[in-house]
């Protein structure tokens, strides 16, 4: 040990670096985010949960959801659509201008398009080079004419119907803590607000998920339901030749609430979609006959 | 502790401390690594988006997303899902008011006025009396209230800024004047705040210069 002091160093250096690297960068870049303006849609995204829902995480961590779903929406690439918003007043040579970077169009629907004031889409998932390349095209014409880049998110994860786009540092800032899971045992589950907006159908699955997924590797959490006597939320599931009436206890209830407040949120400035991709109206009521 | 004693002198290589001799990192190593670690660089600068946190694949850079993306500015859009729930039920939603019953917010000279320093104060503590809303008289009678938008905390500065923004200056309304930012509305509640939450009248507000 004759190099005490610089065996220090090094150690010492060793764990600020990467002390600034893992904790101090990451702060300073994402650390002052805050709920977003949804861009057109004049909501905020995320919103705080209440009530339910927040407990439910507790119970999602206490359950062990997360060592088979993930919650994390990942994103292949994008491609893109191409618009043409306003004709301008050489509407000929515009859609001659359209013939010229995409002849797969026929004259006849392209006079029509236009013509068309709502808005004309002439390329469909194309790269980004190839669609600037016809917006400048069909800008040389000029007067006017206007055109409009429509970026359409795509990937493994969003072809399967998991999220309409990547999930971003943005949409976790009311997880405490994260639920981002690592195995996909199970589908993902950033979005299964919208995939399965009905309470009943979530109890029955908890209950026992073969019953509503053929096959499914899940394992039933009887303990979330009783058998009561209440009317609120009772699910009729059907086992083999037996049907057990159960109530979900506060628990479960909890959980499911917490489910449903999953969505993928809407458009953010970091991830921009196509103007029509909205959020679907607020959760469903629950069935409560429990009919399948 | 005699044995012991006894073993390390027959070993005596385990009794020294360990020292370092100089020994230095061979040259081709060193390049090696300097040349990792520019490739690394190269590869950072080309793939993180300068680093910026609204910067993620497949975008290249903040310019190439904030192309992408919606040209509406945030606090109008906001204001207006604000203004649909709070305000439209009297106001109308296109902001022109009920004659004789709800004054019109579209071109009046309350709302459009140079600073917002009048209208604040409205939406946030409320209005009673008698208005005069461009020459035109509301509320002869004295009995009708505007209920107070903002008090208790419902809205934050932000939040407010937003809707008197739509209010002040989208095309729903129909009127253009400049936009309210949080400041001004913090600053108009902490130079009202000894007045408590009463509404305000409209003697009271005059007195507010707003040029």
């Amino acid at each position: 040990m004759n190099r005490g002091p610089l065996l220090f160093l090094g150690a010492f250096f060793a764990l600020s670096l990467s002390w600034f690297g893992i904790i101090l960068s990451p702060q300073l870049q994402i650390g002052s985010q805050n709920p977003s303006d949804a861009a057109d849609l004049g909501i905020r995204h995320p919103a705080p949960r209440s009530g339910d829902a927040h407990a439910g995480l507790q119970v999602y961590r206490a359950a062990g959801c997360v060592y088979c779903h993930s919650q994390q929406v990942g994103q292949g690439g994008v491609i893109f659509d191409v618009a043409l918003t306003k004709a301008g007043i050489f509407a000929d040579d515009v859609a001659n201008a359209i013939l010229r970077v995409n002849s797969d169009l026929g004259r006849a629907v392209v006079s029509n398009g236009v013509g068309n004031t709502n808005g004309f889409i002439f390329m469909r998932d194309v790269d980004f080079e190839t669609a600037d390349h016809a917006m400048k095209r069909v800008g040389e014409v000029g007067g006017n004419v206007e055109t409009a880049l429509i970026p359409k998110p795509t990937g493994r994860d969003i072809k399967l119907g998991w999220g309409a786009r990547r999930s971003v540092a943005r949409d976790y800032l009311y997880e405490y803590p994260v639920q981002l899971g690592s195995q996909r045992i199970g589908p993902d589950l950033t979005n299964i607000g919208n995939r399965r907006p009905d309470a009943a159908w979530h109890y029955r699955h908890l209950y026992a998920p073969n019953t509503v997924i053929g096959g499914s590797a899940m394992p039933g959490y009887r303990y979330l339901f009783e058998e009561a006597d209440k009317e609120e939320d009772a699910v009729t599931v059907k086992i083999g030749d037996q049907e057990h009436r159960v109530v979900p206890t506060e628990k479960g209830r909890q959980l499911v609430a917490y489910l449903l407040s999953l969505r993928n949120g809407p458009r953010l400035f970091e991830t921009p979609m196509p103007k029509q991709v909205k959020p679907q109206p607020a959760i469903a009521v629950a069935d409560p006959a429990g009919a399948q | 502790m005699s044995d012991e004693a006894k073993n390390n002198d027959l070993n005596p290589a385990e009794d020294r401390e360990p020292s370092v001799s100089d020994v230095a990192v061979p040259m081709w190593m060193m390049g090696l690594l300097i040349v990792l670690l520019w490739f690394g660089m190269l590869f950072l600068d080309q793939r993180a988006g300068g680093f910026d946190e609204q910067v993620y694949r497949p975008y290249p850079s903040l310019a190439f997303v904030e192309n992408l993306s919606v040209t509406d500015p945030p606090s109008i859009a906001r204001g207006r899902a604000l203004y649909n729930v709070n305000c439209a039920g009297c106001h109308q939603s296109n902001g022109g008011g009920v004659s004789g019953q709800f004054p019109p917010l579209r071109g009046s000279d309350w709302v459009t006025a140079p600073k917002a320093d009048r209208l604040v104060r409205v939406a946030m503590n409320g209005l009673k009396g008698p208005i005069h809303i461009n020459g035109e008289s509301f509320n002869d009678a004295g009995t009708a209230v505007m209920l107070s938008v903002g008090s208790d905390n419902k809205f934050n500065a932000e939040q407010m800024a937003d809707l008197l923004s739509f209010i002040r200056a989208s095309k729903d309304i129909g009127n253009s004047s400049p936009m309210v930012a949080p400041d001004d509305i913090t600053d108009a509640m902490a130079a009202a705040e000894s007045r408590g939450k009463t509404p305000w009248t409209e003697a009271e507000l005059m007195a507010i210069p707003v040029e």
